[in-house]
């Protein structure tokens, strides 16, 4: 089975995740293409691969699918897109259910994520599987949890606003969660600093290794029972 | 100067004569037109509520760089368009128009418990309208209780508004009202028409004078100073004329008559406090000399331009009474750029991303870092 991973920051922790779990799942191959912040936007639909037209993006394109210079769709029999834009948003309880709807609708087609899954299936009929920004781990103070829609609502909610064929929101598994809206604070990241190899804060938004094993468990559990 | 010397209108600006301050001037070049008795800085809370014409203030507000307050923020990440349509960021709560201060003194004893809310909901077609709010939602709310819940976060932000704004504005327009003749509360609309239906044995019209309108809006400021003591106030009169009038009269007579009310009541209410001022975009607008021209064909919606107009001088005389606030927001929106500025250079040459979240700095890092060959052959 041939997967890819389109995405943007996030993805590190997945591929983290991969290198160390690969070899217990010798069916699966993943493939990641993967740039930072909003840069595959950058990406064209040229006949049957998504092709990048920027150099920057280009080279990031390569160095994380181990060189290849487009996404060829069609090699692909399972797609998972993850983040690029897509993510669940804090809304007070009490929000109406029509409100809720909009805003989960506004984020899926403004996203670049949404925008590539529908370029993608224009071409192809390729199982296609979004996949969630982590929920930062500050969401929400604790103390107003019971003030917010929780996470399992909202990612009920963008699931029934897809409208793209044989695609499946994969959310972040509960696993991760530390309650209906915060991501669990050990799975935040310590990131090191390229240039100078030192640890920095967590950032409460990008997460670790095990949060990364976590997801690809769940995503792998989830998408090969369709694939 | 001796009592033989002259008289006292040898010593007044000459803004106080029609020749020089208006007839001698392009109605465009008219100015001065509003001495603020407080001065606003950007740092200060301003909500605004009331009349239809009460947005363009808070709109106007924000793209001056001053700090509208939204105590009912939308849902995060929702789309401009759908935040228009579910009336998010019209006032500083989703309350709708306000129109009479009535209907202010009603919502602020709703907000600050003074009163409890009427349990009155319309329905039509399976869903429910909230008959102090009808059109807040483009199609109604799914339940009685979520109307309810909805309108709980309303009164809860409106109650944070009251509470924590250092300036709270207030548009006038309305005298014209409809009441429920059995309970006495009021609607913002003649129920029938937004939606619920109408019933000439529950509902009254009721066209309200001096005395009353006066007494409800110092109701208003009384129950505002009462949970925010420092608060100041702002009134404006809408120019908008009235859509149509159950007064009995020509609509052009009703509307003279019901605007030169609420002039009249602004204008003494605001001078009965060192913390109230009156703003005169009703007579920017809608003064003999402006001819008209602020408003769009159907001589009753106010044009852009007007709008325009209206603001420039708001914040024209606002400057030139508090010129060092001027100064003050001009290094603010110089900031602002400035920071936004280094924030893209921070980010490099190599992103592009308009998202200026710190943590996105940090996660290139840890992208790359995931993928690079020392970690491949680690």
């Amino acid at each position: 089975m041939n997967c890819f991973i389109i995405g943007d920051s996030h993805t590190g922790s997945l591929k983290r995740a991969w290198d160390s779990i690969s070899e217990k799942q010798h069916a699966i191959k993943f493939t990641f293409f993967a740039s930072t912040t909003d840069t595959m936007k950058d990406l064209i639909l040229d006949d049957d691969r998504l092709v990048p037209s920027t150099p920057f993006l280009e080279k990031n394109i390569a160095i994380t699918s181990g060189g290849l210079r487009a996404i060829p769709i069609k090699s692909a029999e399972a797609i998972l897109i993850y983040s690029l834009g897509i993510r669940f948003p804090r809304i007070p309880v009490g929000v109406t259910a029509a409100a809720i709807v909009a805003t989960c609708r506004d984020i899926l087609r403004d996203s670049i994520g949404y925008r590539l899954a529908a370029e993608i299936r224009s071409i192809s009929d390729v199982p296609l599987f979004l996949g969630n920004k982590p929920q930062r781990v500050d969401v929400v103070d604790k103390a107003h949890l019971a003030d917010y829609v929780p996470m399992h609502i909202l990612s009920e909610v963008m699931q029934q606003q897809i409208g793209i064929s044989n695609t499946r929101l994969v959310s972040q598994p509960p696993s991760t969660l530390a309650d209906p809206l915060n991501t669990e604070f050990s799975f935040s990241t310590n990131p090191k600093s390229l240039r100078s190899g030192s640890r920095k804060e967590p950032d409460g938004s990008h997460m670790n290794e095990e949060y990364g094993k976590e997801y690809m468990n769940h995503f792998i559990t989830e998408a090969f029972q369709q694939c | 100067m001796s009592d033989d010397d002259g008289h006292p209108y040898l010593d007044i600006p000459e803004t106080a004569f029609w020749s020089s301050a208006v007839a001698k001037r392009n109605f465009l070049e008219i100015s001065d037109l509003w001495n603020p008795k407080f001065p606003i800085k950007s740092s200060m809370k301003i909500s605004t509520f009331g009349s239809c014409f009460a947005q363009h203030i808070g709109r106007a507000l924000r793209e001056h760089g001053f700090r509208w307050f939204e105590a009912e923020e939308a849902p995060e990440r929702m789309a401009a368009d759908t935040k228009s349509l579910f009336n998010y960021g019209v006032f500083s709560a989703r309350t709708g128009n306000i129109y009479t201060t009535s209907l202010l003194k009603q919502w602020l004893e709703w907000a600050c418990e003074k009163n409890e809310v009427p349990t009155e909901v319309w329905h039509k077609d399976g869903r429910y309208y909230d008959p102090f709010r009808p059109t807040i939602e483009p199609d109604g709310f799914a339940s009685k209780d979520e109307l309810q819940a909805s309108r709980q976060l309303t009164l809860k932000a409106l109650r944070t508004a009251a509470e924590s704004s250092s300036v709270f504005v207030f548009t006038l327009g309305l005298t014209e009202s409809w009441k429920n003749r059995v309970h006495g509360y009021e609607y913002p609309v003649c129920p029938g028409t937004a939606a619920g239906e109408f019933s000439a044995e529950q509902h009254e019209f009721v066209n309200q004078d001096f005395v009353e309108i006066r007494k409800a809006l110092l109701d208003s400021v009384r129950l505002l100073q009462s949970v925010n003591p420092k608060v100041r106030i702002i009134l404006t009169v809408s120019p908008v004329p009235l859509t149509a009038t159950m007064s009995g009269n020509h609509v052009l007579l009703a509307t003279m008559e019901s605007k030169s009310i609420l002039r009249a009541v602004a204008g003494n209410v605001a001078r009965s406090s060192e913390r109230i001022d009156y703003f005169p975009s009703y007579e920017i607008i809608n003064s003999p000399v402006m001819r008209g021209a602020f408003f769009e064909p159907n001589q009753r919606s106010v044009s852009s331009a007007g709008v325009r107009h209206v603001m420039n001088e708001f914040f024209r005389c606002l400057f030139k009474a508090y010129p060092e606030l001027s100064a003050k927001q001009a290094t603010a929106e110089h900031r602002g750029k400035n920071a936004s500025a280094t924030v893209a250079r921070k980010k490099g040459k190599a992103l592009a991303s308009s998202d200026p979240t710190s943590g996105d700095i940090v996660c290139d890092e840890e992208l790359l870092d995931a993928f690079s060959p020392e970690r491949d052959s680690r």
